[in-house]
């Protein structure tokens, strides 16, 4: 017991001489490096700044390589960032399964993706679509939602190791783009209602026939799934009491504004989104003790 | 006691080889970090160089040419069926905040970009560009860059109609910059710039570009 004291102590030196971030991690658990992001259009930084895919802007997977910083880019410090910044680049993996349009119903085939990649890190952020239909009357119930998200999280958990880290986010309070969006028009030129009529983005909200009764019933929808979410979440967190599972509904609670809006299509988060959505969800988080790169 | 001095002996020992470890992992890295080095060097050159002449107040003409450009000639592919005001409803933009090189730094600055473009292009399309077009792209990327620096600047006071403008400006020139990417090599700015970074981030389930909106 005494030499198993030593041998700790030592390590301790060690890691303190070295910068070894292991010790501030929780006990059995791996360091993040192995980073896999489950999503749609809001893990690809859709209009973020660029029209479509901004990859670099993306809250988790994101990055700031030369290029960027050359082109005057923005630097979103997301969590692929902050995983190198905290527990080194060396064996970094930057893996992103999300997809465009992608709802509750695909996060079974993008989970599915981890299979033999032995990810260490997992974030999810889906089912804003799924309020997004083109019509409130075609939004899932409940039960349907549930059976997806659980179905999506058995087989992600399924295919993580011991010691793995998994992050679920709460869906976005949708119904706000609406609120802060209809008086985007202060921009000057393009009003937001018109750009949301043409590109017939959420329907169910921000179609010029959706009702405020609408988005009311969106709304109850949006705090629903999330509690289903959460709910879940915790639920696998004791199943799997050797994987490090979380869920964090400040995506869902923080303030947005306008400028946390696209500038192109006024629906997407803005990249300045995007950076405050890295940063809350990683001090919501198992790392949030790990600050450097911030 | 007796069992202090042997704990701080190794101790001691552990550290030394810690220390070691160190600095031949730091060595074995050295030839690959010269590269990165070198190429951040010249990066913080051009950054540098950017900022200080972002500072300086004489205007420059490309900007305003873009920006007096009839607004259907902007349009974002994204919004295809977007039909924008017509340019007589529109206010007068103001130009973004000029920046340009001097001319030095702009020769080493466009030689640089003109070698990345070419090689993404060559990747690609499997061909090179003709020297017209690669001068539009090479001065197209030039004005995403002075505009993105803009653009990159935190807050801006949505009460004032002058910086609002300045800021829509300011985006309606990434639309070209896309729209134009689009036209020319069939691949959006951004695309191109995550070739140029390959191996940042792996997709599992690759995407074809595409001009439709996204939810």
């Amino acid at each position: 017991m005494r030499g198993f004291g030593r041998f700790t102590l030592a390590s301790l030196f060690i890691g303190v001489l070295t910068g070894s971030p292991t010790l501030a991690l929780e006990p059995g658990q791996s360091e993040p490096k192995r980073l896999y992001s489950i999503g749609d259009s809001a893990t690809r930084a859709v209009n973020a700044d660029l029209p479509f895919d901004n990859l670099n802007l993306s809250w988790v997977s994101g990055y700031f390589g030369f290029w960027e910083e050359f082109f005057g880019l923005p630097n979103i410090k997301s969590h692929n960032q902050r995983i190198s910044a905290n527990f080194g680049s060396k064996k970094r993996k930057n893996w992103i399964a999300a997809e465009n349009g992608a709802e509750m119903d695909d996060m079974v085939v993008q989970a599915a993706g981890t299979a033999g990649k032995n990810v260490t890190y997992a974030t999810v952020l889906l089912g804003a679509n799924d309020l997004c239909e083109d019509s409130v009357s075609d939004l899932p119930t409940d039960a349907q939602f549930e059976a997806e998200f659980r179905a999506g999280m058995d087989t992600l958990l399924g295919n993580l190791s011991k010691g793995a880290t998994v992050q679920v986010i709460a869906i976005f309070d949708v119904t706000r783009v609406y609120d802060v969006g209809k008086d985007k028009e202060a921009l000057g030129i393009v009003d937001c209602q018109d750009v949301w009529e043409v590109s017939g983005l959420c329907g169910s909200i921000l179609s010029p026939d959706a009702t405020d009764a609408d988005r009311e019933f969106v709304r109850s929808r949006n705090i629903s799934y999330n509690q289903i979410l959460k709910n879940v979440t915790q639920e696998k967190a004791v199943q799997h009491p050797g994987k490090f599972i979380s869920f964090t509904d400040l995506s869902f609670t923080y303030p947005f504004t306008q400028k946390e809006l696209s500038d192109i299509d006024c629906y997407h988060p803005s990249h300045q989104a995007q950076k405050i959505l890295s940063r809350e969800a990683w001090n919501a988080g198992f790392f949030k003790a790990h600050q450097k790169g911030k | 006691m007796n069992r202090i001095v042997p704990f701080f002996l190794r101790m001691a020992v552990a550290s030394a080889v810690a220390a070691l470890l160190f600095i031949m992992y730091a060595a074995r890295r050295d030839d690959e970090t010269q590269r990165w080095r070198s190429l951040a060097y010249q990066a913080e050159s051009q950054l540098a160089q950017l900022k200080v002449v972002r500072d300086r107040p004489e205007s420059a003409s490309p900007q305003r040419e873009m920006v007096s450009k009839p607004v259907a000639a902007l349009r974002a592919p994204a919004q295809e069926r977007f039909v924008p005001p017509q340019p007589a409803s529109l206010p007068q933009l103001p130009p973004p905040a000029p920046s340009v090189l001097d001319p030095d730094r702009q020769e080493e600055w466009t030689a640089l970009v003109t070698g990345a473009l070419q090689s993404e292009v060559q990747r690609r399309l499997g061909h090179a560009l003709p020297p017209e077009q690669e001068q539009r792209l090479v001065e197209t990327l030039a004005r995403l860059r002075d505009t993105s620096l803009g653009l990159g600047e935190e807050s801006v006071d949505t009460e004032d109609p002058a910086a609002l403008r300045d800021r829509l400006a300011r985006t309606l020139v990434l639309l070209e910059a896309d729209r134009t990417f689009r036209t020319e090599l069939g691949i959006g700015v951004s695309d191109f710039l995550q070739g140029l970074n390959g191996g940042q981030i792996e997709e599992v389930f690759p995407v074809e570009p595409t001009s439709e909106p996204v939810r």
